[in-house]
């Protein structure tokens, strides 16, 4: 089928999400320079994107968001890949049982959030489980996890609910994977190593690299988990937007607006970083 | 013998798909084992190449596998999809740990005795299917195989490609003097590169000797049908037919190929033209003699349906009773 023929096929589906991200898109950007702001006008165009990048607590917040995103989509990734390998080399009869992993999928993030503090608070399941373990001698002495200012609690709780997803993503992806090109690469002399990294990897890697990329944004600017247990201090910009939006001045609005839109800019350019490395590791990775 | 297969069997689900299986093959030989789809042909390769285990019977050979394996080249290549030529074939130097600059020198040498230096950036997806052979040939070649096991070697390629893929394998495989086992369906080509011939059906290694052995002498009507059309001759239409001879003295019935048949018009002839089917160079003509059909294959361009024929043999196969 021409390409024509198939975008008109699909027409039905693209005008109402072009219409929706495009007008969303279009709304922000021109907000964050002071337009179609209705009652309001202001002298300088850039004002927003000036103020946002004289706060110091704007590249704090910045950094912090990043780190959590980053961490936690690269230890989802992992563990998720190395559990739907793990999980495609069970025996087909225990393979069934292996679909436990998908529970945390249908828990929504508001309830991760609680479960989270239910386990990390200083007098959570963990604290009760290292002082029964002899551990620590008092919950006093079990370690600040939430509300810490590391980010360790938002992380955790990421990478309990998106692990999952990883699983389901790359399982699939290795279904479809020709086991004789296995059986292939060990008549050559392959050892299990060499054989997934050079064949297994690469060709689960398409399906990683999507994935990684939907974690991140989801999570850079995921708002309800840093909502239950995030730090306000720097704190996700999720939260400061939220802030700047609902509870301060409308005239202030711009200023979300700006803080949405370098956010859309930042992904954008990291996706595109981000799908040009891993191409080239890729290549790399085959000549070894 | 370089390599000797004794009594192999093999079930899947109760089901026998191989039945005590015995032959041998000496260094630097080529063999085919020949037969119809599921007759065992891919599953006896997959034993041999380790990838199975037999449940009865043993594999010997004098090379040692560990060290220098047994290669299947399936059906199908199985080529890295996401490698290109180069790194397909330097896969196997490359797991073997060897220099960055010798794996170079040899995946090169490689590709140009195959004539794929050119190609040498390229994906799988992007070539042939006889140049994807050609990467899955030189693959397993450049580790310096023990023997080389070919699936179907055949299976994916134009009729017209067929005979000159036979040559390239009889070629190469002449060239490195690699002892190379290949099952396939595809009796001509099997024929033309083959230093024997083994006919597996249903299971069973019914016949294995030199490729004109096999085809002059099947020993049964099975592998002599398998190997082209046969009929079986009762004694009653030997007269008839101009069957005689010692060989035909004491058997109740012989084999008698198309090609063996020497058709005539005659009015007073015992046969009429039943079917006449043009096959190019000749014309497959059907025939039917005192209730029994015979094949022949005829130049003749006047023959029509419902022709009187005289039917001579030139020469039957014995069938040994069996049918």
């Amino acid at each position: 089928m021409r390409a024509g023929g198939v975008i008109l096929r699909l027409l039905p589906l693209l005008v109402p999400v072009a219409l929706v991200f495009g007008c969303g898109v279009a709304v922000t950007l021109l907000q964050s320079v002071g337009l179609l702001m209705f009652s309001y006008r202001y002298d300088e165009l850039w004002f927003a994107y000036r103020e946002l990048l004289a706060d110091p607590w704007f590249y704090r917040s910045a950094g912090y968001s990043l780190f959590v995103a980053l961490a936690s989509s690269t230890l989802s990734c992992l563990f998720g890949t190395l559990l739907a390998y793990g999980l495609w080399k069970m025996p087909a009869g225990l393979r069934r049982y292996g679909l436990v992993y998908k529970i945390p999928l249908i828990l929504p993030h508001i309830v991760v959030g609680f479960l989270a503090t239910l386990v990390l608070a200083k007098t959570g399941v963990l604290a009760a489980l290292a002082y029964r373990l002899g551990l620590i001698a008092s919950y006093q002495e079990f370690p600040q996890l939430l509300y810490a200012g590391t980010g360790v609690d938002l992380i955790a709780a990421y990478v309990y609910k998106e692990t999952p997803f990883v699983i389901l993503m790359v399982y699939a992806m290795l279904s479809r994977f020709d086991q004789r090109q296995a059986a292939v690469a060990r008549m050559l002399g392959a050892g299990r190593a060499r054989v997934f990294f050079t064949l297994i990897l690469p060709f689960v890697l398409p399906a990683i690299n999507t994935t990684f990329l939907i974690l991140f944004v989801f999570t850079l600017g995921g708002f309800d988990l840093p909502f239950v247990i995030g730090d306000s201090s720097p704190g996700m910009i999720s939260l400061r937007v939220y802030e700047v939006f609902f509870h301060r001045d409308l005239s202030e609005r711009p200023i979300a607006m700006a803080m949405l839109s370098l956010l859309l800019v930042f992904s954008l350019g990291f996706i595109i970083l981000y799908l040009r490395l891993s191409a080239r590791l890729a290549r790399e990775v085959r000549k070894v | 013998m370089f390599l000797e297969i004794a009594s192999l069997s093999k079930a899947y689900q109760g089901r026998t798909v191989l039945h005590r299986v015995s032959f041998a093959v000496a260094e630097g030989e080529l063999v085919s084992i020949i037969g119809p789809s599921g007759s065992g042909k891919t599953t006896l390769l997959k034993l041999i190449a380790g990838l199975e285990a037999p449940d009865e019977g043993r594999i010997d050979c004098r090379a040692d596998l560990r060290q220098d394996p047994a290669i299947l080249v399936f059906q199908d290549y199985v080529l890295f999809p996401t490698m290109t030529v180069f790194d397909n074939v330097a896969f196997g130097l490359r797991a073997r740990r060897m220099a960055r600059q010798d794996v170079a020198e040899r995946v090169m040498a490689m590709l140009t005795y195959f004539g794929l230096a050119e190609l040498a950036r390229r994906l799988p997806a992007q070539l042939s299917s006889g140049q994807q052979q050609r990467v899955a040939l030189a693959r397993a070649m450049v580790v310096g195989p023990a023997v080389l096991l070919l699936d179907e070697p055949f299976a994916n390629l134009d009729r017209n490609l067929k005979g000159a893929t036979a040559e390239f394998i009889r070629s190469f495989q002449q060239e490195y003097r690699i002892t190379t086992l290949c099952v396939t369906h595809d009796l001509q080509e099997a024929m033309m590169m083959s230093d024997r011939i083994g006919v597996l059906l249903d299971g069973s290694l019914r016949r294995y000797d030199r490729p004109a052995a096999v085809y002059r002498h099947p020993g049964s009507v099975a592998v002599a049908s398998f190997l082209g059309e046969v009929a079986v001759v009762p004694r009653r239409l030997f007269t008839v037919l101009g069957i005689a001879g010692e060989a035909a003295g004491v058997a109740e019935a012989v084999g008698v190929r198309a090609e063996d048949v020497d058709v005539r018009r005659d009015p007073e002839g015992a046969a009429v033209v039943e079917e006449l089917l043009f096959a190019g160079p000749f014309s497959l003509c059907r025939m039917a003699i005192d209730g029994l059909r015979l094949c022949a294959y005829s130049e003749d361009e006047m023959l029509r349906r419902g022709d009187r024929v005289r039917v001579t043999i030139r020469s039957f196969i014995g069938v040994e009773g069996e049918r």
